[in-house]
């Protein structure tokens, strides 16, 4: 992430901007980032002070000074710096420091020490070239790191990446986040959903009218002290967010080092997310492996509904998995999805998420819902399984360490076997598929 | 104490009642005053040339001026002449507090001024480790290689070139702290005979076996020459301590040393 310093904010009345490249800018960008990625690729091989003179020398004015280096941030990041293959550093700064100890605690006075000489006795000693070993004396050190590879993508996409980086370096100073979005596609929102979870933001999600949703994210300086790791996650979560097309986002940020509070918006930026890539949870995608490895009636998959619980005063929730009995019920046309099948529950896997979250999935649970819900929750939350005893729509699998799949099948088993709900059912169950034209 | 996060210990105390014991209460920022607001007056001092001898080891003072070669003089007053230039030429005063920040901003937004920062950045190292006082540090270090010394740096990059050029260890802030404590270890057992360091050294640390301090460069804190002094004090046997400023003349580094030495640990020496 870019310092404060680094990016093209501005602070005006309480509020920060940034400014967008002017089209002669991302042109001279485009062009600082081919020289940047040109020299990167001749330098391979040379050591990390060498390489940082050489992106700091190339020619810029001072007004371009902050550009050239937010993409050598960016550059560096693709970079890959090793410590040079060597004999350990630390036992040859031992050797060699004691012996200049014992040759000059010798030396009679007026002497002085030999370097060279001690280099080479200790060089002899360890089977090195003396110039070997003086360049093994502090290898460890950062600066003498060499350049190994760099895997750059090209300047077009360089840029692309140093504009997404001046959101994602504001946002990391940002207390809460509101964010209006609206998919131009479904399964945009799947998507954003699902990468929240993967990130494992703290975030909740309501129905916007008529249409789109709000998602109100903890930023990382809401924490008790702000932490990098939630702070990346959160920065790694944005691309699905500008992916989803309009967006409009407000930020309660607090500022450089004088924490200073100031309001950040950001209005469909149209900034493309350079991995375009969606993430699903490991502990997800093993206990999808899991289901298909057990031998039950049951065919897993990953879920692509959303349990709309906006109106009964709840939030949205987003199933992780599907499980189907088999045989289900067929489609009446060839080309459409099967419905949901009396034998169909969906699991979400709440993990280590916080017990408040458990408590609102309950309290909603209780009011009833439309689709059979299993919430899979770690013990660590200490939470009881008899929390939803009686409840016919959802239940709870509360594991100690590990997901048991048998224990979590049975659970299926005895929600299915329960039959119809009982209450009037809350919540819209929303089926979200490519080419529908908005969610219903 | 005085500083802006430590000042909120003091303010957001719930003592009535402080006491506060401080080595080096003088402070180059000019917040010493606020010590008397957060903890209160000083109600005992006394000064290290008092302690010396009994409870500190006694102890001598020697500044030693050294010259630039001449092609180091030569580089050094054409640098300094271009940096001096744009300083004048922009109005910048370096007596007030805010001169140097507005030199680094106002040097960011032009040619000239990128300039006159790196000719200011160079005269600078030329002052600081030129090749004259390096060799007089080989001399020290030859004088005194029965005895434990440690070096001090201004910045890390000179006190690993003293560390390569003499074959003695560094401790630095990159130094992990296993190597750092095995490094103190030989200090003290007398495996090793002297250290390199810039700042890591200057407080917390006892090494009581250090009984020579070669200060090669330093800043204009009187705080941090103290400090730096107070490293080779502690008492042990009839231990004489020694500190060794050694000052490239006839360049700015003079009116740094003068800062610094402005304590009465230091009224007197040579």
């Amino acid at each position: 992430m870019l310092p404060p310093e680094l990016t093209r904010a501005r602070k005006r009345e309480g509020k920060l901007t940034l400014s967008a490249l002017s089209s002669a800018e991302r042109a001279r960008a485009c062009e600082l980032s081919t020289a940047l990625i040109a020299s990167s690729r001749t330098l391979v091989g040379s050591d990390r002070e060498q390489v940082e003179a050489a992106w700091a020398s190339l020619p810029t004015s001072p007004k371009e000074r902050k550009l050239l280096l937010g993409l050598t941030h960016l550059v560096e990041q693709h970079a890959e710096f090793a410590a040079p293959e060597s004999v350990d550093p630390e036992s040859v700064r031992r050797a060699v420091f004691g012996r200049a100890v014992e040759r000059r605690s010798a030396l009679a006075d007026g002497e002085h020490l030999d370097r060279d000489a001690v280099l080479a006795e200790v060089g002899a000693e360890m089977g090195l070239a003396p110039a070997t070993l003086e360049a093994a004396l502090y290898a460890d050190l950062r600066s003498a790191q060499r350049l190994q590879a760099c895997s750059l993508p090209t300047p077009e996409a360089l840029v692309a990446e140093y504009e997404l980086l001046q959101v994602q370096s504001v946002l990391l100073r940002s207390v809460r986040i509101e964010a209006e979005v609206r998919a131009a596609r479904p399964d945009a929102y799947r998507e954003l959903f699902r990468k929240l979870k993967f990130r494992q933001l703290l975030h909740r999600i309501q129905t916007l009218s008529p249409t789109g949703y709000k998602v109100t994210i903890d930023g990382p300086m809401s924490l008790f002290g702000a932490t990098t790791k939630y702070g990346l996650e959160l920065s790694l979560s944005l691309p699905a967010l500008l992916a989803c097309g309009q967006l409009k986002l407000k930020a309660e940020l607090r500022w450089g080092k004088r924490r200073e509070k100031l309001d950040f918006e950001l209005v469909n930026a149209g900034v493309a997310d350079p991995s375009g890539s969606s993430g699903v949870r490991t502990e997800v995608v093993e206990l999808l492996q899991a289901l298909h490895a057990a031998k039950s009636p049951w065919q897993a998959r990953l879920s692509d509904e959303l349990i709309d619980l906006t109106e009964e005063g709840g939030a949205v929730l987003v199933p992780d998995i599907e499980l189907r009995s088999i045989p289900m019920t067929q489609p009446a046309k060839p080309n459409e999805r099967p419905e949901p099948a009396e034998g169909s529950v969906l699991i979400e896997l709440l993990g280590y998420w916080s017990r408040d979250a458990v408590f609102r999935r309950i309290e909603a649970a209780e009011k009833g819902l439309k689709r059979k819900v299993l919430f899979v929750v770690s013990s660590r939350l200490r939470v009881s399984e008899e929390l939803l005893d009686g409840v016919e729509a959802a239940g709870l699998y509360v594991y100690k360490g590990k997901i048991n799949v048998h224990a979590l099948l049975r659970k299926v088993e005895g929600l299915v076997s329960h039959g119809h709900t009982r209450h009037a059912p809350a919540g819209r169950a929303v089926r979200l598929q490519p080419g529908d034209p908005e969610r219903r | 104490m005085p500083g802006p996060s430590y000042s909120l210990a003091a303010e957001l105390s719930l003592a009535p009642f402080r006491l506060g014991l401080s080595a080096t209460p003088e402070r180059a920022d000019g917040l010493t005053a606020r010590l008397e607001t957060l903890i209160g007056p000083i109600v005992y001092r006394k000064d290290i040339v008092e302690l010396s001898g009994r409870y500190l080891a006694d102890y001598e003072v020697e500044r030693i001026d050294v010259e630039l070669t001449e092609d180091e003089r030569r580089e050094y007053e054409a640098e300094r002449a271009i940096y001096l230039e744009f300083v004048r030429g922009q109005g910048i005063r370096f007596d007030h507090p805010a001169g140097f920040g507005q030199f680094i901003m106002r040097a960011s937004q032009s040619g000239a001024g990128q300039r006159a920062l790196r000719a200011y950045r160079r005269q600078r190292e030329l002052a600081l480790a030129s090749s004259a006082k390096l060799d007089y540090l080989e001399l020290l270090l030859s004088q005194h290689r029965k005895q434990r010394s440690l070096v001090f740096t201004q910045d890390n990059a000179t006190a690993y070139a003293v560390s390569r050029r003499f074959l003695i260890p560094v401790i630095t802030h990159q130094t992990k702290i296993k190597e750092r404590s095995e490094i103190l270890e030989r200090f003290s057992a007398g495996s090793y005979s002297a250290i390199a360091t810039s700042k890591v050294l200057n407080e917390g640390v006892d090494v009581p076996d250090a009984s020579v301090a070669i200060v090669l460069s330093g800043s204009g804190s009187v705080r941090e020459h103290v400090q730096r002094l107070g490293r080779v004090l502690r008492r042990q046997g009839d231990k004489r301590a020694v500190l060794y400023e050694l000052v490239s003349s006839r360049t700015n580094e003079s009116g740094t040393s003068e800062r610094r030495r402005e304590h009465s640990a230091y009224a007197g020496a040579g």
